[in-house]
């Protein structure tokens, strides 16, 4: 049997070869979501019709040198590559992990190929260099679609920041303005230096955010100094807080259980005003919003509830990566005042450093809810420099 | 009067002073809600309205007012870092006079076109 129909005639369990190969290399956490199949099913049938296709000698020329001719079957390989390379991005792969899988797509097809044939045949080469033409075209076209994807991203992200560092900036250059107007009135004057206090903090929180997000996402992890504390405490002066600032929206707490333990306090604030903030700007003004701190054997459980329309089922797996959930040209992102829209990043990015994780549902029927959980005793963690000598010296 | 509505509450508050030292009475607000309920009080000589809101968005506003009878003549002008070539087409369409962009105005040149939209002329400095 030729390669082509062997693929056509064998989709189901090459794909079976290639979830085991792909777990086998270890390409990362994000290899375990390899239920989305669909695209790499199409790819591999996609791949056999572009090998049944003809080819002229110049369009080998032109493949070969990685550029992809067009026919019907050729533009539906491109099509399935381009559609699965965007995918595995909204699911956070990374492209060493993209390539990683068409590493495994490869190895799968030929292992099975190679097992079925008892004896060679001189067709074999031809087939093969087809198949490997075709994989070659698929991945340029998958890493082109990904590059292309995240510097749209990225310019998106970019923009959206730079109008929300424009408003506390805007405020604080009006305030400078009105300054020497107010000169003889000293409550004014008071009143001018506290906008403008209140706005540098404001940009003072966004650009440690942004500090945040730079230094995990290149890897340098988020420190943490764990102490002795009480997440109830903590609970309780943030509700407070929440309150006065939203004294239209209803905000409960509720705790249970041993809430003591070693954590970094700081971080730990930021993690639950963040996912308390996000639960007000999103959150129905009609359902309460509800912080659980629930003391469970070996862990705490910090969950932050609202009601209102649910998250689309299609949002929850980017929920935490401002880079990619901030992508949409058509619907650009929206963050509330003071806010990048890093919040629920960090939030993970401090579960994470606490040994912990965080975890969201959202159905019609029960509402949103954000659950941290975290060992009773963490671990101090220093980030790592982002930058070593070697490199800094080098700039 | 001039009312302006702005979420982030100290860039509505610079504003106001900005304006009431250039001899405007003016007021802010930091939401739509709010600024629908005073103009049922009483109507501005301009309204002053941002667009990126987290509860009522400036869009919204605009489109609520200019759709309900005793409130359609309202004039209003948008002052907004949305600097989306949609949103302003869109402000436009729905009857904003002017649409100014935050961080890209000197404050004398946005003092001077929101008076000469208010039909006030600046009385002091």
């Amino acid at each position: 049997m030729r390669l082509a129909d062997f693929i056509l005639s064998n989709v189901e369990p090459i794909l079976t070869g290639w979830e085991v190969f792909a777990r086998s290399i270890g390409a990362g956490e994000h290899l375990d979501k390899l239920a989305l199949r669909d695209n790499a099913a199409l790819i591999l049938q996609a791949t056999a019709r572009d090998m049944k296709s003809p080819q002229t000698a110049a369009e080998r020329v032109t493949k070969s040198e990685g550029r992809s001719h067009t026919g019907e079957d050729s533009d539906a390989l491109d099509g399935a590559s381009s559609a699965h390379a965007v995918e595995r991005l909204g699911l956070g792969f990374d492209m060493l992990e993209v390539m990683s899988e068409y590493r495994a797509l490869r190895a799968s097809v030929l292992q099975l190929w190679q097992a079925s044939l008892p004896d060679a045949d001189e067709r074999d080469v031809d087939d093969l260099t087809r198949f490997n033409e075709s994989i070659d075209q698929s991945l340029s076209k998958a890493i082109a679609s990904y590059t292309h994807r995240v510097d749209q991203a990225r310019d998106m992200f970019l923009a959206i920041l730079s109008h929300d560092l424009r408003n506390p900036l805007g405020a604080i250059a009006m305030s400078a303005h009105v300054l020497p107007m107010v000169s003889n009135d000293k409550a004014e004057i008071v009143e001018c230096g506290l906008r403008i206090t209140r706005s540098a903090s404001v940009m003072e929180r966004m650009i440690g955010d942004l500090l945040d997000y730079t230094r995990t996402r290149l890897g340098a992890g988020m420190p943490v100094k764990p102490s002795p504390m009480d997440l109830a405490a903590l609970g309780r002066e943030l509700i407070d807080e929440f309150r006065a600032a939203h004294p239209t929206r209803r905000i409960e707490i509720r705790t249970d259980g041993e809430v003591k333990g070693l954590w970094d306090s700081d971080r730990i604030r930021q993690a639950m005003s963040n996912l308390l903030g996000n639960a007000i700007q999103h959150g129905s003004a009609d359902f309460p919003v509800t912080l659980s701190i629930r003391g469970a054997r070996s862990e705490v459980v910090i969950a932050v509830h609202s009601g209102g329309d649910p998250i689309p089922v299609g949002e929850l797996p980017k929920i935490f990566d401002p880079l990619i959930r901030g992508a949409s040209a058509d619907q650009p992102q929206k963050n509330r005042p003071g806010s990048i829209g890093m919040g629920l990043y960090i939030a993970r990015e401090v579960a994470k450093s606490h040994g912990g994780r965080i975890d969201v549902t959202s159905t019609v029927e029960d509402g949103t809810t954000f659950t941290i959980r975290v060992p009773y005793q963490s671990a101090p963690r220093v980030g790592q420099p982002i930058l070593d000598v070697e490199h800094i010296a080098k700039m | 009067m001039i009312l302006i509505v702005d979420d982030q509450k100290d860039m509505g508050a610079g504003l106001e002073r900005l304006l009431r030292y250039a001899g405007h009475e003016s007021v802010s607000v930091t939401g739509g809600a709010e600024a629908l309920a005073m103009l049922h009080l009483r109507k501005p000589s301009l309204l002053v309205l941002d667009v990126n809101m987290p509860e009522m968005d400036g869009l919204t506003v605009l489109k609520t007012i200019k759709e309900h009878a005793e409130l359609k003549d309202v004039r209003i002008v948008m002052y907004s870092t949305d600097t989306h070539d949609e949103t302003m087409a869109e402000a436009k369409r729905l009857g904003a006079l002017d649409f100014l962009i935050k961080g890209t105005i000197g404050f004398e040149k946005l003092v001077d076109r929101i008076c000469e939209l208010a039909g006030e002329p600046r009385t002091a400095d």
